[in-house]
């Protein structure tokens, strides 16, 4: 009898580690699966993670987000009168596709604002903005690591300028997965 | 020296004595039969298991579809465990628990296969919180003291794994709760000193980095003293865990009078942060004298001399200096101008008084703990009084001849003591 119980403590406890493994995959395989497509421009690094392996870094040009596109009211009252803001806050960056195939962010919103079909909406940081700074620097948490199998980082790196272009689901509340690191034929 | 080897040789010695008769001898070492050790090859085969598991999830294959993936990780993370219970069942409970650490290694390696699959980024150390939870989960089920030190490995790399880029305060704060809730029954059931000795390093290592940036330094003075506090507050069954907090907190507080007296700047102004830390620290001070009192171990007071000097030129500091306002760099430097020679005589008070106390409360390792700080005591005096005068050769020969002096004498002491300490114990 006490074995028996003993056995199903065991069970219960792998049960709540495959719980735990596939919480985290539900939620990225939902926004993976539904969620909207972003494509937007990079310039990829190489570094290795001794438990995840190699990756690149991806750094988004919407990382700078020029000050003459809509900035929310209640951001400015924030960084207003300030030399240098770099008080980390958490933004709605608001991103749409114009003339170019990738989208640009359109908009910095504090609280995530109503968005028109076109667009999608994508949580950041605020790092910082300078009062003579042409743009806010806002950081991507969650998805600026693209892994890649062993030994293939470096020649991604190489070739940065042909892997530009990184494919995103995201969900309407500013999640995001990355799904694809696109590799252009012809430079851009 | 295993506990059975110690106590084989032992009943040896009385039988050899004349303590117990050639039967009882006999008795005796029939209770123990020596082929009962387990082997630990299925510990290390399982650990080499392990590695390779975790290795060949990090080289990120990508011949397999998601599910393909996600599907192997259950069916082997399912697989090891049956195995594991399996084999517990039937007493090969080695084997049972190489099985259970493959099981662990394979959750682990689920989170960075999850990681890979969708190029999450964010907030690494959660992973490996939540790998720590389920190593620990498993090693209580089995009791076992391997599992232990993987969950305590786990947890090692989840306080390494953050330095580089600076933690979150949440993160901290649910690290060292980790830790009260996960390692420290574990440390209490097993009783084991080293096992006590590294995950007492590794808490502190990281304590120490994380306090880094909490006020000028008198945090770390206080972390020492709550070693020391743990130590006195521990009932003596909990033995040998108060002996291993004792020993972390004098080699603390050696480490940081070190610094005090040959850095020779420490000075930190009156801030908020280190205001509190040093209530914390009358609290904990309050504490430890109350805990010596009950238990009527005045000598055990001493330890508390080398903390006071600094406690108490903080303290003049703050009553006179406004708070939050740094101090010109070529100011005076105030009540710090001798913090050195001061920080020195009460290691010279600390160490001799341990000495003595530990011959008054009959405390061999007291004594002998007492007489090795007494010596780094010397050599760190003379270094700081001589080193700037001296031709450097000279200082050395010197520096060794005095210590070789010094060593004879304590050592004449100590046995003297020892002796002492013994007959008295005799008498009792």
């Amino acid at each position: 009898m006490m074995q028996k119980l003993k056995s199903i403590r065991l069970w219960l406890i792998v049960a709540l580690q495959l719980v735990i493994l596939f919480s985290i995959v539900g939620k990225y395989h939902y926004i993976e699966a539904n969620g909207q497509v972003v494509l937007l421009k990079t310039a990829p690094i190489d570094p290795t993670d001794l438990f995840y392996g190699d990756y690149v870094i991806i750094g988004y040009e919407i990382q700078e987000i020029d000050k003459k596109t809509v900035i929310d009211d209640e951001i400015k009252a924030l960084t207003k009168g300030q030399d240098y803001f770099d008080r980390a806050t958490q933004v709605y960056v608001v991103l749409e596709k114009k003339q170019n195939p990738w989208h640009e962010a359109v908009g910095i919103y504090l609280n995530k604002p109503e968005l028109k079909p076109n667009q999608a909406v994508l949580k950041g940081t605020i790092q910082y903005v300078g009062a003579t700074d042409e743009a806010y620097f806002v950081n991507y948490g969650g998805i600026d690591r693209y892994y890649v199998p062993e030994n293939t980082g470096r020649e991604i790196e190489d070739n940065r300028d042909m892997y530009n272009q990184v494919e995103l689901r995201t969900s309407g509340n500013g999640d995001a997965v990355i799904v694809q690191l696109h590799k252009q034929t012809s430079k851009k | 020296m295993s506990n059975l080897n110690f106590l084989l040789q032992e009943v040896k010695k009385w039988r050899d004595e004349g303590v117990i008769s050639e039967e009882q001898y006999n008795q005796i070492t029939a209770r123990y039969p020596q082929g009962k050790r387990m082997s630990t090859l299925p510990i290390l085969a399982a650990v080499l298991i392990a590695l390779s598991v975790l290795t060949f999830i990090a080289s990120n294959w990508d011949g397999m579809s998601h599910g393909a993936r996600l599907g192997i990780i259950v069916v082997s993370l399912v697989a090891s465990y049956g195995a594991a219970e399996w084999f517990h069942k039937k007493a090969y409970e080695r084997l049972g628990i190489a099985f259970a650490i493959i099981g662990v290694a394979i959750y682990g390696a689920g989170f960075f296969l999850i990681g890979q699959m969708y190029h999450l980024s964010a907030n690494p150390a959660t992973a490996f919180y939540l790998w720590f939870v389920g190593a620990v989960l498993v090693a209580w089920h089995y009791r076992s003291r391997a599992l232990a030190v993987m969950a305590l490995g786990i947890f090692a790399v989840a306080g390494m794994y953050g330095i580089d880029s600076r933690r979150e305060t949440m993160d901290i704060v649910l690290y060292y709760l980790l830790f009260a809730v996960g390692m420290v029954p574990l440390i209490w059931k097993f009783r084991s000193r080293w096992f006590t000795v590294i995950a007492l390093i590794t808490v502190l290592g990281a304590a120490m980095v994380d306090i880094n940036d909490l006020g000028e330094g008198l945090a770390y003075l206080a972390l020492y003293l709550l070693t020391l506090v743990l130590a006195q507050l521990l009932p003596t069954t909990a033995s040998p865990i108060p002996g291993v907090l004792r020993m972390a907190g004098y080699i603390g507080i050696m480490g940081f009078s070190m610094l005090i007296i040959f850095a020779d700047e420490i000075q930190p102004y009156a801030n908020m942060a280190d205001v509190s830390v040093w209530v914390v620290m009358l609290v904990l001070m309050a504490a430890y004298i109350f805990t010596a009192l009950r238990k009527k171990q005045l000598g055990s007071l001493i330890d508390l001399i080398p903390f006071i000097p600094l406690m108490a030129m903080y303290a003049v500091t703050f009553m006179t200096s406004e708070i939050g306002v740094r101090p010109d760099e070529y100011a005076t430097r105030g009540v710090y101008e001798y913090a050195d020679l001061i920080q020195q005589l009460a290691l010279f008070l600390f160490t001799l008084g341990m000495i003595m106390s530990g011959e008054r409360m009959r405390d061999i390792f007291r004594i002998n703990v007492g007489a090795v700080l007494f010596g780094i005591t010397c050599f760190i005096a003379y270094v700081n009084l001589a080193w700037d005068f001296m031709d450097k050769s000279l200082f050395f020969l010197i520096g060794g001849v005095l210590l070789l002096v010094l060593s004879y004498f304590i050592e004449r002491k100590r046995r003297q003591w020892v002796q002492e300490a013994k007959e008295g114990g005799d008498q009792v």
